[in-house]
């Protein structure tokens, strides 16, 4: 490159450089280190605790992606399973999220979701495809916790769910099952949620959850009452087959009710304790707190009466049998029964309002009662199954059947007993086997063989003589016949119309008339003409006499 | 008088319409005299916003291969995958030219193009004269191959896209695509800065501090005229 060529290049053009330039350029890495940062800081801080659940196993959990959700929505997943230190259960170890460690307090509870039937309804259905995940239920306390202990079957009610919980004992869960329905006049108004054995074994205990806006049913004087299976009752009315519904008997339910003769009381209190009977009569069925006691000494066996049996009065319902109590007098070798009442003076009398205050007057009411002879008695409501119940009544006394216990004092009603119309068949029967016993029936049937002996002698005598009569009284009797028959034959050709005796004697009839005829004449002549008999009758005629005489003139 | 390289002539070409202008050191800033755009002898500020970005390569490129890069979920399970667990999958399932195509792309070339970019850099700073030829082909590989990085990006894109049927399955990016993105764009933009004259620049005057002319003299020649 030559000068001339050099020269020929422009020169560039100067311009005033600037005070001061920004290197703009460094902004990228800054604003790079900022993303960088806040994504590491990010993840960092979605990074929540980690908590550790303990399983029966590990069916259907996988580390590294099962999910922990809640409502659904992703809180953490499961990073872990390991067994547990002493090989029994599994240990789940689960990275939560940041905003997940609130839900992590002491009564939070944890399980696995999965397809399920339970209460009548499928869950968990999603996860078929896309495998099981582990739900959880946040609790309300807050102390924090990491460690906690999963549950084998979903909670069936979430804690967030409005409503109330109950507390039933029972003598058994029948076919109940969580989740089974609690019905309301066969609505679904909540759920069964926990079902607990007693600690002796003794009962039941389970919990119930009512939903809002439902809770305000469950009153203080609710019964509650399995609803779970077919009802059946033979009644005067005809068969009467009860049911909650087809769900009910398949997989069991609860209902609930006030009793019809009572007003619903206030809504009950969350936990508030209820007995679970074990069907509606049952449930409904006075409590003993209702009831007057009262107290009956039975003499006889009280087979066919039991705890519940009704005490009747002409066919109402006036109370129950309450208690059964041997008392046994081995002084005597006697026993008789103490069968505690409990009888509704509402039912017996509408005069006497219930309530404590009131009982000197029903004790009074009772008094009197019994002055009139109030008994009891027991009856027999079904002679096939042989059950029983107490019946009251004003029966007569009768002397030395009666029964009573010690006298009805300030408290205890007692009321004298009677025997039953069972019991006086029974005695009566009694009685009569006994005679029977008593009758000298070997005797009896000795004298009848010798008796029936001789009336067969007697009987063949009676057949040899009558072979005598048939050998010669009979032909001599049919010869008698035949004379007999002649002879009434000859009387009937006498008598006949045309024989020669009944002509004459009609003929001397006749003349004998005429006669008569004659003989009237005379007198009728004489009676006019008593001169006639001695001047003879007159020649000239006399005119009033044909005139006179009907018979004259009755002939032309 | 050394190698004749157009600064040490104090020649400038400008960058815009290929006018050879002759340059005034003296003058700090300098244009074009046919068309004014600004005029300089090496890329301004080369190691500065080559640092600059390699830097926020070096920052992006830990979330992009540490967080998940896609998400996909289908009816049997959700899956969140980053790209070094998609490599082993790939592998896993014994598509293994897949799985080192996905590692080339997508793990190696950023990383070795940061590396490199570095190595040069320091190679700039410290005057290194020896290999320089190889140092310049290095230079035009990972130029050349940069923006093969966004395949991942394209595929996560086209997946996106295409694998989107709501219940069934669908493909969403995941946080560490947009880092992931970034780090390629970035790399583009410090390879981009770099200027590879720089290198021989230093060498020149390492050289010339060994060898008679020194590069400052060719500096200040023009002044001469």
């Amino acid at each position: 490159m030559d000068d001339n060529e050099r020269d020929a290049i422009p020169h560039a053009r100067p311009v005033p450089r600037r005070a001061f330039t920004v290197p703009l350029f460094w902004i990228v890495p800054l604003v790079a280190i900022l993303i960088a940062l806040g994504l590491v800081v990010r993840n960092i801080a979605s990074e929540g605790p980690t908590i550790h659940i303990r399983f029966k196993n590990a069916e259907g959990i996988e580390a590294g992606k099962t999910r922990i959700k809640y409502k659904n929505v992703d809180i953490g997943d499961v990073r872990a399973i390991n067994l547990s230190p002493d090989d029994h259960s599994v240990i789940v170890t689960a990275q939560m999220s940041r905003d997940a460690e609130k839900l992590l307090v002491d009564d939070t509870e944890f399980w696995v979701v999965k397809p399920r039937v339970a209460g009548g309804q499928v869950s968990g259905l999603g996860t078929l495809l896309s495998g099981a995940f582990i739900g959880l239920d946040i609790g309300k306390s807050n102390v924090p916790r990491r460690n906690f202990v999963g549950l084998d079957v979903p909670p069936t009610v979430a804690t967030d769910d409005p409503g109330r919980e109950f507390i039933l004992h029972g003598a058994d869960i029948g076919s109940l099952d969580l989740g089974s329905p609690v019905y309301f006049r066969r609505v679904t108004v909540g759920q069964v949620t926990g079902i607990d054995l007693d600690q002796n074994g003794g009962g039941v205990t389970l919990r119930i959850f009512v939903r809002e806006p439902y809770t305000h049913l469950v009153t203080d004087n609710s019964r509650f009452y399995h609803a779970s299976g077919l009802d059946v009752s033979l009644e005067p009315s005809g068969l009467h087959v009860q049911t909650q519904g087809l769900i009910s008997i398949l997989i069991g339910a609860i209902a609930f009710r006030v009793p019809p003769d009572q007003v619903p009381g206030p809504p009950a209190a969350a936990d508030r304790r209820f007995t679970l009977f074990s069907n509606e009569t049952a449930a409904l069925r006075r409590t003993a707190a209702e009831g007057v006691p009262a107290l009956v000494y039975f003499g006889g066996s009280v087979r066919g009466l039991a705890v519940g049996s009704a005490v009747d009065f002409r066919g109402v319902t006036v109370g129950e049998v309450r208690s059964i109590q041997v008392h046994v007098d081995p002084e005597r070798g006697q026993a008789r029964f103490a069968v505690g009442l409990s009888l509704y003076l509402d039912q017996l009398t509408p005069d006497i309002p219930g309530g404590s205050e009131h009982n000197g007057e029903r004790i009074a009411f009772f008094r009197r009662a019994l002055a009139h002879g109030l008994k009891a008695q027991l009856r027999t409501t079904n002679l096939l199954t042989g059950q029983r119940y107490v019946g009251l009544d004003f029966l007569a006394p009768k002397p030395g059947a009666t029964i009573a216990g010690p006298a009805t004092d300030g408290t205890q009603v007692v009321i004298p007993s009677v025997p039953g119309g069972l019991e006086n068949l029974e005695s009566s029967l009694t009685t009569i086997a006994q005679k029977f016993e008593h009758l000298p029936l070997d005797e009896i049937a000795h004298d009848l063989r010798d008796t029936l002996a001789s009336l067969r002698r007697t009987l063949d005598d009676a057949d040899l003589t009558l072979r005598d009569v048939h050998g010669q009284v009979a032909p001599e009797l049919v010869r008698t016949l035949s004379d007999a028959r002649r002879t009434l034959n000859a009387a009937d050709s006498i008598l006949s119309a045309d024989a020669p005796v009944q002509q004459d004697l009609r003929e001397a009839l006749h003349q004998l008339t005429r006669t008569a005829q004659s003989l009237r004449d005379l007198s009728e002549l004489v009676s006019r003409h008593p001169e006639a008999l001695l001047r003879g009758v007159p020649n000239s005629p006399v005119p009033a006499l044909p005139a006179a005489n009907p018979a004259a003139d009755g002939k032309p | 008088m050394t190698l004749p390289t157009a600064r040490a002539h104090g020649l400038a070409r400008c960058s815009r319409c290929t006018l050879v202008a002759r340059f005034d050191p003296v003058e700090q800033a300098v244009t074009c005299p046919r068309c004014h755009a600004k005029l300089h002898l090496r890329k301004p500020q080369s190691e500065q916003r080559t640092l600059a970005y390699l830097l926020a390569g070096y920052a992006l490129y830990l979330p992009a291969n540490l967080l998940p890069i896609m998400h996909s979920s289908t009816i049997v399970r959700e899956q969140n995958d980053t790209i070094l667990s998609g490599v082993v999958y790939l592998w896993s399932v014994g598509s293994w030219p897949l799985a080192v195509i996905v590692f080339v792309a997508s793990i190696a070339v950023p990383l070795a193009k940061l590396l490199v970019l570095s190595i040069l850099l320091v190679s700039v700073r410290r005057a290194s004269a020896g290999w320089l030829p190889e140092r310049t082909t290095m230079f035009r590989v990972i130029d050349f191959i940069g923006r093969w990085s966004m395949l991942d990006i394209y595929v996560l894109a086209v997946l996106a896209a295409l694998v989107n049927t709501p219940g069934l399955a669908s493909v969403t990016p995941g946080p560490a695509a947009l880092p992931f993105a970034a780090v390629v764009v970035v790399t583009l933009l410090a390879a981009r800065a770099f200027d590879t004259r720089l290198m021989w620049d230093a060498a020149g005057e390492s050289a010339a501090a060994l060898r008679a002319p020194s590069v400052s003299r060719w500096v200040t020649l023009p002044d001469s005229e």
